[in-house]
């Protein structure tokens, strides 16, 4: 049994450029100086507020669930990664508090944060790979109807209620940002592909798309 | 009214610097605190949901509105609550069981409140009898439910069932949206309201109650 390993303490990072377009405020905009104020002001406490942490563990990819061309038993590695729930907690707090502008950039903000985490993770897959003599062949993707059903197993295999996760009745994790992967695990160590492809992802309303081809 | 005028374009323009010193300047001119919610406030912020539904302006500048109406109303509700000031309505709404997305949620809150309704905000992850429950307590008039996720949207039937189970279905406005939701899957489920967007959610949600109203009578 494969044990899992957890990763704490990596360093997020918040894009401006990123932020400032998935509001949707451009400079043109008379909010803009406002957002950009407040931006500034909360940068450095959102960044000491999150809380990275990755869970991985190589596993065996189940029966019955569909995830790219992946194969019952084929290995693959499973991960949860996290920025925690201060920040969400936070946005939260200041739309019931009518601060509508700090809400919504601090809910940005750590979905940026998040994001970022993709980034950190490398070299710590990199790490894994390079310890066990493996590559990754494939960054995978659920099929549409099979999502749910991978997150309940990603959940499990990483043991989530023990790390600090709950899993809602919607599939959906607490704390809210949270992100989950699978790779496809190959013997040869030369192979490295885990950036996430969006023409091979069927989440086609994402605002962060950055393409209109889906190819299942 | 040349003040109210005002009080609305500064709403408008999101300038939470000065909308205090307004809403305090036409309380001190004998203006009505209700006409300075209605026509300078309210108004201001129907403007802005008008030009957001037109793609005119994005949620940054509607935030910005939002958040200068609450300024504003922070220095009126005094003054509200001596004259007696009803809310137009009441809406109940949540984000429905197993979902714990906020923030589409969050927005519709925030434009209810911009059109004048009396908003009580459940949070995440609310089962229909709670919905219901406190519905029943403070005499909504509408329930709204949020649903971001294709697997928590059956949620949003419970509560419908629920309603005619105990018979009262008519007794309330049943609103719903998220991004999965459709039209059609309101109607499928028999929602009074599906909207794609929050300001067309509080300008139905408006027309509708001030419709229930002028029935009544």
């Amino acid at each position: 049994m494969c044990e899992i390993i957890r990763y704490t303490g990596q360093a997020v990072e918040i894009s401006k450029e990123e932020v400032f377009r998935d509001l949707c405020c451009i400079q043109e905009s008379a909010a803009y100086e406002i957002f950009e104020q407040e931006y500034e002001q909360l940068l450095e406490l959102v960044v000491s507020c999150c809380r990275p942490a990755v869970y991985l563990k190589e596993c065996r990819f189940p029966k019955g669930i569909s995830c790219s061309s992946l194969k019952p038993e084929e290995r693959i590695l499973c991960g949860i990664y996290t920025i925690g729930r201060e920040v969400s907690d936070w946005s939260t707090r200041a739309f019931f508090q009518e601060d509508y502008v700090k809400g919504m950039l601090l809910d940005t903000m750590a979905d940026c944060a998040l994001f970022s985490m993709e980034k950190q993770m490398e070299p710590l897959l990199r790490n894994f790979c390079r310890e066990r003599g493996m590559g990754i062949s494939e960054r995978c993707h659920a099929q549409d109807k099979d999502t749910m059903p991978l997150q309940r197993f990603i959940y499990e295999e990483l043991e989530g209620r023990k790390n600090g996760f709950l899993l809602t009745a919607g599939y959906m994790f607490d704390p809210v940002k949270t992100g989950t992967v699978i790779f496809r695990l190959t013997e040869d160590p030369r192979a490295f592909c885990v950036r996430h492809t969006c023409s091979g992802c069927g989440n086609t309303s994402c605002r962060r798309r950055k393409t209109t081809n889906f190819q299942n | 009214m040349a003040i109210i005028q005002e009080i609305s374009k500064c709403l408008q323009k999101g300038k939470v610097k000065q909308i205090k010193a307004l809403v305090q300047q036409a309380l001190d001119e004998g203006e009505d605190p209700r006409a300075i919610l209605n026509e300078g406030l309210l108004e201001g912020m129907s403007v802005i949901g008008g030009r957001f539904k037109r793609e005119e302006i994005f949620v940054p500048d509607v935030l910005i509105s939002a958040r200068t109406m609450s300024m504003g109303l922070s220095v009126l509700e005094p003054k509200l609550v001596e004259v007696g000031n009803q809310a137009i309505g009441k809406i109940v709404l949540g984000t429905v069981r197993g979902d714990l997305h906020d923030i589409g949620k969050n927005l519709v809150a925030m434009m209810f409140k911009g059109a004048g309704f009396e908003v009580i905000d459940l949070g995440v992850d609310v089962e229909a009898e709670v919905y219901l429950e406190k519905a029943e307590e403070v005499g909504a008039d509408i329930i709204g439910m949020s649903a971001l996720l294709s697997t928590t949207m059956p949620a949003m039937k419970e509560l419908v069932d629920l309603l005619e189970e105990k018979g009262l279905r008519d007794k309330y406005i049943v609103m719903i949206g998220g991004a999965p939701i459709t039209d059609e899957f309101a109607k499928e489920i028999g929602a009074d309201y599906y909207t794609p967007d929050a300001a067309s959610a509080a300008e139905i949600g408006k027309k509708c109650v001030l419709e229930k109203s002028v029935g009544y009578v």
